[in-house]
């Protein structure tokens, strides 16, 4: 009796986690957004624990545009927002096609010319 | 004034004993003791290969006080030159120990104003040529300054806060250093023990017949006031541990304007003397605990990036973007915290601040996370118990005790949002008070959990520059959704428009 049970218990299992394999990405995937303008970067992600993050344009110190292999066969990238900050000291939005995250990259750290700073 | 200078002809002294530092008490042992283990003939043979960098590290090392920058050359196997324009340089820190001021030199830190490293640490200078290096880097600075006409060159009038001995005799009592000390004296008693074992000490009086008799004739009333009585010596030797660390430290602690710049100068057997740019530091921290509050005082930490740290063994290849947390005034007045503010941050006027609490309804929050805390230790009471009243007591206490907390808690936590940036202000017991200006919020985040969206609360979290990964970020818990959503969209909008600048 025991046996059956574990194994309805195993099956129950995969089947969940076959489920949850499927169903995460994609819940994950409805609920990320961002913007792009002359303030900053914002981006707005989470399912349970949701957050609304902003970068200033001001405060981009550099930028990565990051291919993994299979993203480079599906032609999307990650763009990563590096800030002086400690806790987001890179903001980090994976997804984008590669022809988007170009110019978002350009537009972030082209804004600093004006600057002088360093 | 453009010739070639070198470093001070006893510099490779201090290289070497900065290089063995951590195996100066084998090495002692070493000396003092016949033969001792292996360890200590190690730390002997690192010594020499130390000094000898050191030497050459003298023979090499050159510098040029020019007319508009400051040249230095160093470098045994790669040789490098480093030009400084003296526009760049922000301050001139130095740090003494005993052996320094017995040989009139000090270890110099200059840093720039832009970048997170010190552009040079010189490993020592006398204090001649000290002078001459800051009258020809401040030499345009102070010019500026001269023509002012209500700046007096009056020593005394520079001084922002001085603390005599009772103020840190004061703090001594606040803090607890006494932890540092006692681990510090544990470590050294652990080196000796290499030769000489603490446990001859201990023996004795673990295996006393005496001691084992007592203990089983000792009714527990009396055991139980003779342990509290322990735990009070404890925390009271402690406590004078603490007073004499700080006596020590912050000897003479005075905050002093100089040169444009804010600086500390402090220390009893080393002295240390360091800059505070209003533009480096990124937040600041009032810090009210009880006892602050007995004595009237509060004392303010600064959280500042660049500048290599404390370390001065670190050479500016080395030093990674450190932030450090020190002290603006370990003890002030409170009623003498707004002008001390506005000497170091102008654009800080603490006086305007009105706070604005979070949401009422916050304490629920609080205290159900409290609720489920007392309830842990219950089931853990209960386990280890096995009785009700014992059960019921925890409880009971317990959860009044968290009311008290959650309530008081949601009633002193606010924020505020200034012109110049934010505030924000948590705890009823032990009370701190953040401040950070929109310049140095790198960040912005308004983030909601599971049951912040049942409650109808979000949470804005504010992350500034630093190193090390906690520390560095303001977190406003326990908003109103839509306040939370505004307060995230203020801060946003003016930390775009202020300028960033390390």
């Amino acid at each position: 009796m025991e046996k059956l049970l574990l194994l309805a218990a195993w099956i129950g299992l995969t089947i969940g986690g076959a489920v949850l394999a499927f169903a995460w990405p994609q819940a994950r995937y409805r609920r990320i957004r961002y913007r792009v303008d002359d303030h900053g970067l914002t981006i707005r992600r989470g399912i349970f624990w949701r957050s609304e993050t902003f970068v200033p344009r001001t405060r981009v110190q550099h930028t990565d545009v990051v291919q993994g292999p299979l993203q480079r066969l599906f032609e999307l990238a990650t763009l990563i927002v590096h800030t002086a900050g400690t806790q987001d000291a890179s903001v980090g939005l994976s997804g984008l096609s590669y022809g988007t995250a170009l110019p978002i990259r350009d537009f972030l750290i082209g804004g600093d010319e004006e600057e002088g700073g360093v | 004034m453009s010739e070639e200078r070198r470093l001070h002809p006893l510099s490779w002294l201090f290289a070497t004993a900065q290089s063995v530092r951590g195996l100066i008490v084998p090495l002692i042992v070493l000396l003092l003791a016949s033969g001792g283990s292996n360890y200590e003939l190690l730390a002997a043979v690192f010594v020499i290969p130390a000094t000898a960098s050191a030497v050459l590290q003298y023979i090499v090392f050159r510098y040029q006080l020019a007319e508009d920058e400051l040249i230095v050359r160093d470098g045994v196997l790669t040789r490098r030159e480093r030009h400084i324009p003296y526009a760049r340089i922000q301050n001139i820190d130095l740090v003494r120990n005993p052996l320094h001021r017995m040989l009139n030199v000090a270890l110099v830190r200059i840093e720039t104003a832009s970048g997170d490293k010190p552009e040079a640490v010189i490993r020592v200078l006398s204090i001649d040529a000290i002078d001459d290096m800051r009258s020809c880097v401040f030499r345009d600075r102070r010019d500026a300054a001269s023509q002012a006409p209500a700046t007096t060159q009056h020593p005394r009038a520079d001084i922002v806060l001085q603390l005599g001995s009772p103020e840190l005799m004061r703090l001594g009592i606040v803090s607890n250093k006494g932890l540092v000390v006692v681990s510090a004296a544990l470590g050294l008693l652990w080196q000796q023990g290499q030769w000489w074992d603490p446990e001859d000490l201990v023996e004795p009086y673990l295996d006393s017949e005496w001691v084992a008799e007592t203990l089983s004739n000792t009714p527990v009333a009396t055991g139980a006031i003779a342990l509290a009585l322990v735990v009070l010596g404890a925390i009271l030797v402690l406590r004078v541990l603490s007073i004499a660390w700080f006596l020590v430290q912050l000897h003479g602690f005075t905050l002093r304007r100089r040169d444009g710049n804010i600086r500390a100068e402090y220390g009893l057997f080393t002295k240390i003397s360091r800059s505070i740019p209003a533009s480096r530091v990124q937040s600041l921290t009032a810090i009210e605990s009880p006892l602050h509050r007995w004595f009237g005082r509060q004392s303010i930490e600064i959280r500042t990036v660049g500048g290599g740290g404390d370390d001065p063994s670190i050479g500016p290849e080395n030093a990674a973007p450190t932030a450090k947390s020190q002290w603006l005034a370990p003890m002030v007045a409170t009623a003498r915290v707004p002008e001390l503010l506005k000497e170091v941050l102008p654009q800080v006027e603490i006086e305007a601040v009105t706070w604005t609490p979070i949401a009422k309804r916050a304490w629920l929050r609080i205290l159900r996370r409290w609720l489920v805390v007392v309830g842990g230790g219950a089931l853990l009471v209960a386990v280890l118990s096995s009785s009700w009243t014992a059960v019921l007591v925890w409880s009971a206490s317990g959860s009044l005790i968290s009311l008290a907390h959650a309530r008081l808690y949601a009633k002193h936590a606010g924020y505020s949002l200034m012109p110049w940036g934010i505030a924000f202000k948590s705890g009823w017991w032990d009370r701190t008070t953040k401040i950070v200006r929109y310049s140095k919020i790198q960040t912005i985040e308004r983030g909601e959990t599971p049951f912040d969206r049942r409650t109808g609360m979000a949470s804005v979290r504010i992350d500034t520059a630093g190193a090390e990964r906690i520390g560095h970020t303001i977190d406003i818990p326990f908003l109103d959704a839509d306040v939370a959503t505004a307060v995230a969209q203020r801060i946003s909008d003016e930390s775009s428009q202020h300028a960033f600048r390390w």
